[in-house]
């Protein structure tokens, strides 16, 4: 005698004991919708085929903050923790650079600003590129805000790299760095003698330009 | 087809000394469906003029930033320079 399961769209689900699965062929992921009973649907973008998970289109989508994807069957080592083998965090976007002197920035203008990141784990990379029109009239310590993380509490002050400069004076060479939990670039020039100073509005000119690459721990 | 833009303030991050980490995404959609979202990052520091900020980030800075919590940070940033 043969019999068959109707789903509740009236979808033939189990004839003689075969299931029948909408748009089904080898390796494709089965989904269930509705309610008992669910039609069963063969998933044309996720394959399994015994040894690998393939998303043929769309994303991987991790729901909860905090998890992620799980390295820890990765080469033993005894430094890393579990936590420390999930990759919980993937962003990138743009951030605004701004100079200050003093910690203002009155009168400064430009005409070209830019500064984007990629923050993988816990270290986040970013780029800054800024041309000024004027320095303005604010003095003292020369600092890039707008970073886009506050750096970590603990470790070490973070060192950028200053990979173009232009009509900027120094003495010694610059060099610029993120400290410890703060969200700015701070910027320096060491001496041939030892000295570490910090660079100041008087070393900057009203067409001063830079470019700063480099990376550092998120609080 | 319309395309439209618009930003919302995705993540407001509280960090233990005060700072807010903000995260602006700009949306654009064609005909009121998402096709591209980009991200725009910055930080409020305890102590910084909040009046430029999004409604939503000043709520959370107004509530956050006490009058410990900036002298706490000031101090901090004044014992690392």
């Amino acid at each position: 005698m043969s019999w068959t399961f109707y789903s509740a769209s009236g979808e033939a689900m189990i004839q003689d004991g075969a299931m029948s699965i909408a748009n089904n062929t080898n390796n494709r992921v089965v989904t269930a919708t509705g309610a008992d009973p669910a039609s069963l649907n063969g998933e044309a973008n996720l394959t399994f085929d015994g040894e690998h998970l393939t998303i043929s289109d769309g994303n991987l989508v991790i729901g909860t903050a905090g998890h992620g994807i799980d390295f820890a069957a990765q080469t033993q080592s005894t430094v890393y923790t579990a936590s420390a083998e999930i990759l919980d965090h993937y962003e990138e976007g743009s951030w605004s650079p701004v100079i200050e002197f003093g910690g203002g920035s009155n009168g400064v203008t430009t005409n070209l600003v830019r500064g984007t990141y990629a923050r993988i784990g816990r270290v986040v990379f970013i780029e800054c590129l800024y041309r000024m029109t004027s320095k303005g009239d604010s003095t003292g310590s020369a600092t890039v805000s707008g970073l886009p993380f506050a750096c970590n509490a603990s470790g070490a002050d973070a060192s950028m790299s200053l990979s173009w400069l232009k009509n900027i004076s120094f003495s010694g060479f610059p060099n610029a760095q993120v400290g410890l939990n703060v969200s700015y670039i701070q910027w320096y020039e060491s001496e041939d003698n030892g000295t570490f100073t910090a660079l100041t509005n008087s070393e900057f000119a009203n067409n001063s330009q830079f470019a700063i690459t480099g990376h550092y721990e998120v609080a | 087809m319309a395309l439209t833009e618009r930003t919302e303030i995705s993540r407001r991050e509280v960090l233990s000394d005060g700072q807010i980490q903000v995260r602006t995404d700009t949306i654009i959609e064609r005909d009121g469906v998402e096709i591209s979202r980009s991200f725009h990052r910055h930080v409020v520091v305890p102590g910084q003029d909040v009046s430029g900020e999004d409604t939503s980030v000043q709520t959370v800075a107004n509530a956050v930033h006490t009058a410990e919590v900036i002298e706490a940070y000031k101090a901090a940033v004044a014992a690392r320079e």
